[in-house]
């Protein structure tokens, strides 16, 4: 019994990076229809500043943090003038920019810091046992520090006018226009927004394990999956079906097999999208 | 011969020309090898040229069905013994059901949900053929043998040029055909086409097993011509490729895949010297052509044909 | 629209140009030139791994050069290095050998990578493309084939896997879960030490292996294995990879032992993670304890690449000093086969001289190298310096 309760404290932690990732996607998604499929390169980009930072600059951790989440709020700002132009354009444009940024990223990162694997020292490694379950004192820390941002998120949403602008276009973008809401500067914002969020969550969890050019080729695909189940555009659908993904792969990989630890997600997907086209929460088109 | 013809054949006919002789024209084994491996994914270009190009659904799996061809060839010789030439042909055809059963599932999403349910599909195929060793060998991969007339890289390529060839006569019947016209009033304007009594989503099938009975072709090749397979040939990245092939060569147009391809993918291999940063130039180029040039090569030259006509036309007319 | 348009076509072709002016200025070569090829892991996981193989070689190359190149008659031939990346996958390595045999015209090509040997194997002999292959690799079997072009330094790893069972047998530890690398070096000896583990009468709690070369986080795995509650984990791959999992299985509160296979070397895991982590480990002995000229090599090698110098790197140089002497002595830098047929005729090299020895070499390709073991007991390597001398106790 123990062993489950270590596996669903596992699978909590891996939702929540997945939750953190898939908000920012959501809100872009939600709001632009951009399928920003360079988002988790950014989640990549980030973990390799708090690396640049912490390993080789000796900032101290959480300073690192702050740092990498403001840099890539801005860096997020010009990401939004990539994809302006095609912004209006058919789903395939916006994807082969994405792809193109990528490339350009992975590359870049490949002749900065090497093709090899890189490791940030992890701040907390102390191991603490309880109630049978051993946890890394990070893998809390990762947990909490997401709620906390989740939490923030919601406030600035619902209680600051930038926020309830986002979540307005984000529902009815002509609406929004219509009752004067800039569509551009909404955008800017959810692109600062969501890219701040991606590196928050990698400067969360790089420190657990290795980080490598192409480490979010999965996030990212798993964080489409999830907005597209949570609805697209859906905060809630978002940080919901993160954490139930994040728990599903947990149980899946202790009780079944962890070789296939990153199929569970599209399989389920697909089944999904076949019953129902529309996504679980049934997502505009 | 008129001058439009000359334009439309003579430079087809220049490069088949050219092609038929190449292995003799003292060119090096390295760069007939590059030039075969930008055959067969020529091939796997034009397979999603069917389905992108002409039907407007953009598919990210065919890496997948690249992969599936593949791997059917090599099960289908290895395991189960068969001839080789019935082994490809049927890997063809279980690359087209397993297109069918996909295509049943996908084709319910459009738009953004067909790429991502179409790339969750690739990345399955290609976990699945990593792990399940008892079948594919795993990353251990396995070797193919073909036919002993092929065992030259001479007659391969010949071998890859005929099916090139067969596959663009392929490709230029279905855009003058019926099903051709069907493919392409479902990519302009899918509620038309309704109206109109075509039936949307038999249509968008029948187009993806045609598209991926050719990905599965151009695996079989791929693995025929390597001698040995991996996972890497089902690998998602591929799709990635394809796609890029297609757009920089001009998606929808005839030629546009096969331009494509050996552009794209030649100047990467003559880059290799540089080192793999040749892939961030080239992913800031590729922002530019779709940002700037969306109907890509082909597209461009056509447009470009055609205004240069049109004010010579004027100028006669003046 | 229509400036933008100009403009971006300028920047595209002004990149294309500048790409393949600066290709075409990199392809010229010296008059007298031999080009040694590698096809290895040199992105990911495998990234450490392959660059440590590949310095070895270059810095053999540099030794020779300095000395005047490989000299045949009154030629002499400066020794280039190409290298390509494979990431240890087999379909990308055959691509690779074939363009440094067809493209560079390479007649020996390291590779690091069983799983990428094999594959080689049926293309090293095609005619007019042959090379020979040197296989840095401990899996016997890639010898057997009955493949003439071929030559494998590294003891086999079935010296280790008696030794190893024993060791960790006397620690009290029978229960064993295998976390070890996919691909035909971690299945052939996951089975072979599966074999030696349960005729000494240890039990196999748990298989859950994981591609060391691509995966970056092993606590999915970790958490499967250790949930059969083993005393020890038989780990193995690159030793950057395997130092991780040391390291997750440790913060998922296991206190068992190690058993780390051999192309994991436990003084490379020490530098990622410490030694203090590496408590229990049982594998191959570090690199400077067993021969005596590997100090000096070692010294230069800090010097050169301000790092540990590590085994890959010890035995590729030597090899690659070695087929600079086979080639002299065959008079050829063009014929694989000879090359082949001259190296028993330059053995042995003492470890006196070089950083490891090599004592001879059997029919079928594979070397004679001493070896030893070594267990981390309170922060210290145990048995290091005791040389085994393998195949004098083959039957």
């Amino acid at each position: 019994m123990s062993y489950f309760f270590q596996q669903l404290v596992n699978g909590i932690m891996l939702g929540s990076v997945y939750s953190l990732v898939a908000l920012g996607l959501t809100l872009i998604f939600g709001i632009l229809g951009v399928a920003h499929f360079a988002h988790g390169h950014f989640y990549m980009l980030g973990a390799f500043l708090v690396f640049f930072l912490s390993v080789s600059f000796g900032v101290p951790y959480w300073a690192a943090l702050v740092i990498a989440v403001a840099v890539f709020c801005l860096v997020g700002v010009g990401i939004e003038f990539v994809y302006r132009p095609v912004r209006d354009k058919s789903d395939i444009n916006a994807f082969i920019v994405a792809i193109g940024m990528l490339l350009v990223i992975e590359e870049a990162v490949r002749a900065v810091w090497g093709t090899g694997n890189r490791r940030i020292t992890n701040p907390y490694p102390q191991v603490l046992k309880f109630a049978g379950i051993t946890l890394e004192l990070q893998r809390l820390i990762v947990i909490g520090a997401a709620i906390v941002l989740i939490v923030l998120l919601h406030l600035f949403i619902k209680r600051t006018r930038m926020g309830s602008a986002i979540e307005a276009v984000a529902q009815d973008r002509e609406g929004a226009a219509l009752v004067g809401i800039s569509v551009n500067r909404v955008s800017i914002l959810t692109f600062s927004v969501a890219t701040g969020l991606a590196a928050a969550a990698a400067a969360l969890a790089a420190p657990l394990a290795f980080i490598a050019p192409d480490m979010a080729n999965t996030l990212v695909l798993k964080a489409f999956v999830i907005i597209v189940l949570g609805g697209l555009g859906s905060i809630k659908g978002a940080i919901l079906g993160g954490y139930l993904l994040g728990v599903m792969e947990a149980l899946a990989i202790a009780y079944i097999s962890p070789a296939y630890k990153d199929v569970w997600a599209f399989a389920a997907l697909i089944l999904i999208l076949a019953i129902k086209p529309n996504g679980l929460f049934g997502g505009r088109d | 011969m008129t001058a439009e013809n000359l334009r439309k054949y003579g430079v087809f006919i220049a490069a088949l020309a050219v092609a038929c002789f190449l292995p003799y024209i003292g060119i090096s084994k390295f760069m007939l090898n590059v030039i075969i491996y930008a055959g067969i994914f020529s091939i796997a270009t034009m397979s999603l040229n069917i389905i992108m190009g002409y039907t407007g659904q953009v598919s990210l799996a065919q890496g997948a069905f690249y992969g599936i061809g593949a791997y059917g060839l090599a099960i289908l010789t290895n395991k189960a013994g068969l001839n080789f030439w019935m082994a490809m042909l049927l890997a063809c055809l279980i690359t087209a059901f397993v297109g069918l059963l996909i295509g049943l599932l996908a084709f319910r999403t459009k738009g953004p949900y067909f790429i991502i349910v179409t790339l969750c599909f690739n990345f399955i195929v290609y976990v699945v053929i990593k792990n399940w060793d008892w079948l594919s060998g795993g990353v251990r991969g396995q070797k193919i043998t073909g036919p002993e007339l092929f065992a030259g890289r001479e007659a391969r390529y010949y071998l890859v040029l005929g099916f090139v060839l067969l596959t663009l006569f392929i490709m230029w019947r279905i855009s003058r055909s019926l099903e051709g016209l069907g493919f392409m009033a479902v990519r302009d304007n899918e509620p038309l086409a309704d109206a109109l009594g075509i039936n949307i989503t038999y249509t968008k099938i029948v187009a993806f097993m045609i598209s991926c009975f050719l990905a599965g072709l151009a695996g079989c090749l791929g693995a025929l011509h390597t001698g040995y397979l991996s996972p890497t040939s089902a690998h998602y990245l591929l799709s990635f490729n394809f796609i890029i092939y297609l757009l920089v060569g001009g998606a929808g147009t005839l030629y546009g895949p096969i331009v494509g391809t050996f552009t794209v993918y030649l100047a990467l291999e003559f880059m290799k010297g540089i080192g793999e940063y040749r892939f961030m130039i080239f992913g800031i180029i590729l922002i530019l052509v779709v940002i700037y040039f969306p109907r890509g090569i082909v597209g461009g030259l056509k447009s470009l044909w055609k205004k240069v006509a049109g004010s010579r036309q004027a100028e006669e007319g003046a | 629209m229509a400036t933008r348009k100009v403009v971006a076509l300028l920047v595209v072709t002004l990149m294309i140009g500048g790409l393949i002016a600066t290709c075409t200025s990199c392809g010229d070569t010296g008059p007298k030139e031999v080009v040694i090829g590698l096809t290895a892991p040199l992105s990911g996981g495998g990234a450490q791994y392959g660059t440590d193989c590949q310095r070895g070689i270059e810095m053999a190359i540099e030794d020779i050069n300095k000395d005047g190149g490989v000299k045949i008659g009154d030629d002499s031939y400066d020794v280039k290095l190409s290298s390509l990346d494979d990431r240890a996958e087999p379909e990308q390595g055959v691509s690779n050998a074939t363009r440094l045999a067809t493209d560079d015209g390479a007649k020996i090509i390291f590779c690091p990578v069983a799983t990428v040997i094999f594959p080689l194997l049926d293309i090293n002999e095609k005619k007019d493309e042959e090379f020979l292959i040197l296989a840095y690799t401990s899996i016997e079997m890639v010898t057997d084939e009955g493949n003439e072009l071929i030559v494998m330094p590294p003891p086999p790893f079935t010296v280790y896997t008696k030794l190893f069972t024993k060791l960790a047998m006397q620690q009290g530890w029978t229960r064993m879960a295998m976390v070890q690398t996919t691909g035909a070096y971690g299945d052939a000896w996951a089975k072979g030490m599966g074999l030696a583990w349960q005729t000494a009468g240890g039990t196999i709690t748990d298989h859950a292996r994981a591609d060391y070369y691509t995966e970056t986080d092993f606590v999915p795995f970790l958490n499967k294995a250790l949930a059969s509650s083993p005393d020890v984990l038989l780990i193995g791959g690159p030793s950057q990879p395997t130092a991780l999992v040391v390291e997750q299985a440790k913060s998922l509160g296991f206190e068992g032992g190690f058993i780390v296979m051999d192309q994991a070397k436990i003084d490379g895991m020490a530098g990622q993670i410490g030694m203090d982590k590496m408590e229990n480990c049982i594998g191959v002995a570090p690199v400077e304890a067993p021969f005596p000229a590997t100090p000096v090599f070692a010294e230069r090698y800090k010097k050169k690449y301000n790092e540990q110098v590590t085994w890959e790197s010890a035995i590729n140089y030597t090899a690659m000093i070695l087929l600079k002497d086979a080639m002299e002595s065959a008079k050829s830098v063009e014929d694989p086969m000879a090359i082949r047929k001259a190296v028993p005729g330059v053995l042995p090299m003492s470890g006196d001289e070089f950083p490891v020895t090599l004592d001879g070499i059997e029919n079928k390709g594979l070397m004679h190298m001493p070896s030893a073991i070594t267990m981390v007991k309170n922060g210290e390597y145990t048995l290091s310096s005791d040389l085994i001398y393998w195949w004098k106790e083959k039957d």
